[in-house]
């Protein structure tokens, strides 16, 4: 019987792998699609709750998750290409002019 | 079902790997898109359809396509792998490691029994859309004002002149 | 699931792809001869009787010419491509009524699944444009990813209006509540924009810039050759098809209508509205690229956004 503990086991490996990718990689376009690996998982651990619990309330949330991935995107691919235009690269590393 | 579940959690796994470990942007943009399909799948196996291909529908149909638009538009080639490995980010990997642990702790012990269970789950997009437009009012305007905000954004970011 | 249902369902879905194959490789030779027509020439006449034949006799030139692999491609994704273009051109018809008990399925989130194929169906298109690594294919493929983005959108508000208007996802449901009314009449403005939406998705004229010969060679196709090029034409007319069988479905009643059997109807429509798109192709001009962006977010968005306005309330007080 597939129950709540096989979809948290999943989803927590699955975030820690996309975790690994935001720490590990400094490409720009390998980070956001790191962190869209990490709210992918999030969107698994709610559908186990929901069919754990029976529950409508997860599925709204991941409606809602949905959205923040999709402006997260949206806004991060937007701040790629402007920064690829000022400063020739997508190395995350390199932006530091605001650093003290 | 627990087979097939972890077959596809291990394809999973397989394309997320893809994902961190390419070196060429667009074929790891391709490998998200197959993770996203195995994350519908999941979707599909715990009965809720409708999120199933509404995760299709925005994912492959949306964010991976503007994320292939932008890899060509900015001439993103294949590159040597550039990994990050300072003290900070073994410093996040092993905090993220205690958290992992956590919740494996947390599954061992197993007070899951005491979430309620509801008698019969709606998965339908009626079910869905009775929480969303009542009881969810207000997140689901602050989400079209977070829309909102994020076309602005995006168009400010990627105008030409500021 | 029984022996007996198994085999049930082979022989219908052998049916429905026989059929749509079929369709599709005389739908070549439908369009060869309307645009004589409107030109006043004759068209493919050599081929048998009335150029019957014509489509077989292409079909066997491009199976035996030279299949050529450019050097410079991204091999991988150059062979997925057209394979991705055929198989989600076909997909639409799993959940498509033919008529009141011939279809193969049917979901209560068909419109979803409809969304979602045409979502992944951009990338049979887009993979041939960059795997292509040459410059007309990726400006092809650079207009496809914006064009087929922006257009989706509309296309989705439009199909809002249809699900608002009959209470239900389900394309039987929809085509059953189509019974006094077809949906045309009361969602004419979410008609004329899933229409024009549907001409951009299919990348026909006027919105054929992914493929304007006069700019780009063919595109996003310009390496292809032998089977591989035919798969994307034929897709590109499956896709035609399917598309039409959908408009046929949401908004002009699908299989219902007086006198005639149900199927009849449905091929009835579906042609006439082929008909239509091809009509178009042969009669408009091809739009410049700032243009065909700007009509889909300033003219049409809008304009779904309306349609979706006006049928909730008509909704509410008919």
């Amino acid at each position: 019987m597939l129950g709540f503990n096989d979809y948290l086991l999943v989803s927590v490996i699955l975030f820690f792998v996309g975790a690994l990718g935001v720490l590990f990689r400094r490409n720009l376009i390998y980070i956001l699609m790191s962190l869209e690996l990490m709210l992918n998982s999030i969107n698994l651990t709610l559908i186990g709750l929901a069919k754990y619990s029976n529950d409508t309330n997860p599925q709204v949330l991941i409606l809602l998750i949905l959205v923040v991935a999709a402006v997260e995107v949206a806004v991060g691919l937007g701040l790629a290409i402007n920064l690829m235009r000022v400063k020739k690269t997508v190395d995350v590393d390199l932006f530091k002019s605001l650093k003290g | 079902m627990k087979t097939v579940f972890y077959i596809n959690a291990l394809f999973s796994l397989i394309f997320a790997l893809g994902v961190i470990f390419g070196k060429n942007p667009l074929r790891s943009a391709l490998s998200l898109l197959l993770f996203f399909l195995t994350i519908a799948l999941d979707f599909f196996f715990a009965g809720s359809e409708y999120l199933g291909f509404v995760q299709i529908i925005v994912y492959a149909g949306g964010i991976i396509v503007m994320i292939a638009f932008v890899i060509i538009l900015l001439g993103l080639k294949k590159e040597s792998p550039d990994y990050d490995i300072t003290v900070r980010s073994f410093t996040g990997i092993i905090l993220l490691g205690f958290f992992a642990l956590g919740v494996l702790y947390g599954l061992a012990k197993s007070v899951l029994h005491l979430i309620p269970k509801a008698p019969y789950f709606d998965t339908s997009a009626a079910g869905i859309g009775d929480a969303l437009f009542s009881k969810y009012l207000l997140p689901f305007e602050v989400a079209s004002i977070l829309l909102l905000v994020g076309v602005v954004l995006a168009f400010i970011f990627a105008k030409k002149e500021v | 699931m029984a022996l007996k249902d198994v085999l049930i369902l082979v022989v219908k879905i052998s049916i429905v792809i026989g059929g749509m194959l079929g369709v599709v490789a005389y739908l070549t030779l439908m369009e060869r001869k309307v645009v004589a027509y409107i030109q006043e020439r004759l068209g493919p006449n050599r081929v048998g009787p009335w150029g019957l034949l014509q489509p077989i006799a292409d079909g066997i030139k491009l199976f035996f010419k030279e299949d050529v692999i450019p050097a410079h491609v991204d091999k991988l994704l150059y062979i997925i491509a057209p394979a991705i273009t055929m198989t989600m051109a076909v997909m639409p018809f799993v959940i498509i009524p033919f008529s009141k008990s011939f279809f193969l399925s049917d979901i209560n989130v068909g419109i979803l699944l409809l969304l979602a194929i045409s979502g992944i169906n951009t990338y049979g298109v887009l993979l041939a444009g960059i795997s292509s690594n040459s410059k007309y294919s990726m400006i092809g493929g650079l207009r496809v990813a914006s064009q087929l983005i922006s257009y989706e959108v509309a296309l989705s508000l439009a199909f809002v209006g249809v699900v608002l208007w009959n209470g239900s996802m389900s394309l039987v449901k929809i085509t059953e509540a189509q019974h006094v009314v077809w949906n045309i009449i009361p969602q004419f403005i979410g008609f004329i924009v899933f229409f024009i939406a549907a001409l951009a998705e299919l990348n026909r004229i006027p919105f054929d810039l992914p493929e304007a010969e006069a700019e780009l060679v063919a595109g996003y196709h310009t390496e292809y050759s032998s089977m591989k090029f035919a798969l994307f034409y034929l897709g590109e007319y499956a896709n035609l098809t399917a598309m039409s069988a959908i408009i046929t479905t949401l908004y002009l009643g699908g299989w219902q209508g007086p006198w005639l059997p149900g199927f009849v109807w449905f091929a009835i429509k579906t042609f006439v509205v082929l008909f239509v798109f091809m009509w178009i192709r042969w009669t408009y001009p091809r739009f410049r690229f700032d243009q065909l962006i700007s009509v889909g977010w300033k003219v049409l968005i809008p304009l779904a956004l309306l349609n979706i306005a006006l049928t909730a309330i008509l909704r509410i007080y008919i």
